[in-house]
């Protein structure tokens, strides 16, 4: 029972870890296509591309949003794995396909 | 615009993407499902945002989230299906019924289910997966042990629960609170860390599938998903100074008012500018 505990708690700080430093990485890349994209008086000196290029900044991070909860699916797959915790590595594996499968299919 | 909707939204917290959707249509008079595409992204962003310091509280119960992920996943691929198929008309109806159901939900407080922990009370489910946890409550000064009820019944309302998120661009914590509540009985700080930790992932289903399809919008998607950050970290403090009592009735009032105009415009009478 103590290892099962400590061994959520360390998840669980893994978790916080990665949507926490995900949460910023994908705001700030957001604001960063977000500035790139307001026109100001340094965006004479800019060239042409520079719209194109905020656009796809910005879809970058809307793009990092969407693979945040894939990416703490994937964490959370390794770590039942690790822990040798197979019933719970199948069911986080399951969510994990259907995610993808799901965005496959929804896609078509 | 979207800025505003959106920090307005975040602010809100658990209520996050059901403001963002009727702003941007009623007011901005952006297509329902551009719109839904939009919320959708500030849902995963709001979720993912605030999950850290839930987890780090140890309120999150992370191995019931991904047991009860499979319904929300599964419902959410079954509302991305839907979507498409579903006239504009009879989504703007869902929507303000949602709203309604809401502004009913907030009206009525929550009380946590008291439970007494005894041998009997232990669940089949719960024990075999392990399920029932505690967790440190501050106010008591101690650890609170918990059990979790009646799994099946809350999975068949978190597979309604991601429907609805993914065919609306909510999280769609209207419909995971009762199921929380009454059916798996957990005390209420649980539930919503639980809640918003699942959000995320049910989310991540549809809007993958929006975003392959190209229905998310950059230009309106990316200061919509900023806005609700930037207003989730000001509306915590906001919340703090505001009475809740008064905070209440000024949500009860916003949802009712969007109903109306959602109601309306499923019958296509638009008060706000030109129609449709």
């Amino acid at each position: 029972m103590r290892r099962t505990e400590s061994d959520v708690a360390e998840l669980e700080r893994w978790l916080a870890g990665l949507l926490h430093y995900g949460t910023w990485l994908a705001a700030s890349t957001v604001a960063a296509g977000l500035a790139m994209a307001l026109p100001g008086p340094w965006a004479r000196s800019w060239p042409f591309e520079t719209g194109a290029v905020a656009a796809h900044v910005m879809t970058a991070g809307i793009a990092l949003f969407i693979l945040l909860p894939i990416m703490r699916l994937i964490l959370m797959l390794g770590a039942f794995v690790h822990q040798r915790d197979y019933r719970f590595g199948a069911i986080a594996a399951l969510v994990l396909v259907i995610v993808v499968a799901g965005s496959m299919i929804g896609a078509t | 615009m979207s800025l505003g909707a959106s920090a307005l939204g975040g602010m809100l917290g658990m209520a996050s993407g059901i403001f963002i959707v009727p702003i941007l249509t009623v007011f901005g008079h952006i297509d329902i499902h551009v719109a839904i595409g939009a919320s959708i992204v500030s849902v995963i962003a709001c979720s993912c945002g605030g999950a850290a310091p839930f987890l780090r509280g140890r309120l999150t119960n992370v191995r019931l989230a991904i047991v009860l992920e499979t319904a929300t996943t599964l419902g959410a691929l079954s509302g991305v299906v839907m979507s498409g198929l579903i006239p504009v008309p009879l989504l703007y109806f869902i929507f303000a019924v949602i709203l309604m159901l809401s502004a009913q939900q907030m009206l009525a407080r929550r009380s946590d289910p008291v439970v007494a922990v005894t041998a009997a009370s232990t669940t089949p489910w719960g024990a075999s997966l392990r399920l029932d946890s505690r967790y440190p409550d501050h106010a008591l000064g101690r650890e609170i042990e918990y059990r979790v009820h009646r799994i099946g019944l809350g999975m068949v309302l978190m597979y309604g629960a991601g429907l609805i998120s993914a065919l609306l661009g909510i999280g769609s914590g209207v419909l995971k609170i009762p199921a929380m509540d009454m059916a798996l009985r957990l005390p209420i700080k649980v539930s919503s860390a639980t809640s918003n930790f699942m959000i995320g992932v049910t989310a991540a289903a549809s809007a993958g599938a929006y975003f392959l399809r190209g229905e998310i919008v950059t230009v309106i998607a990316a200061p919509v998903a900023l806005g609700s950050v930037v207003g989730a970290i000001l509306g915590a403090r906001v919340l703090m100074r505001v009475s809740s009592d008064k905070l209440r009735v000024l949500f009860v009032f916003v949802l009712a008012v969007l109903a109306v105009q959602m109601l309306l415009e499923a019958f296509g009478i638009r008060l706000f500018g030109a129609p449709a």
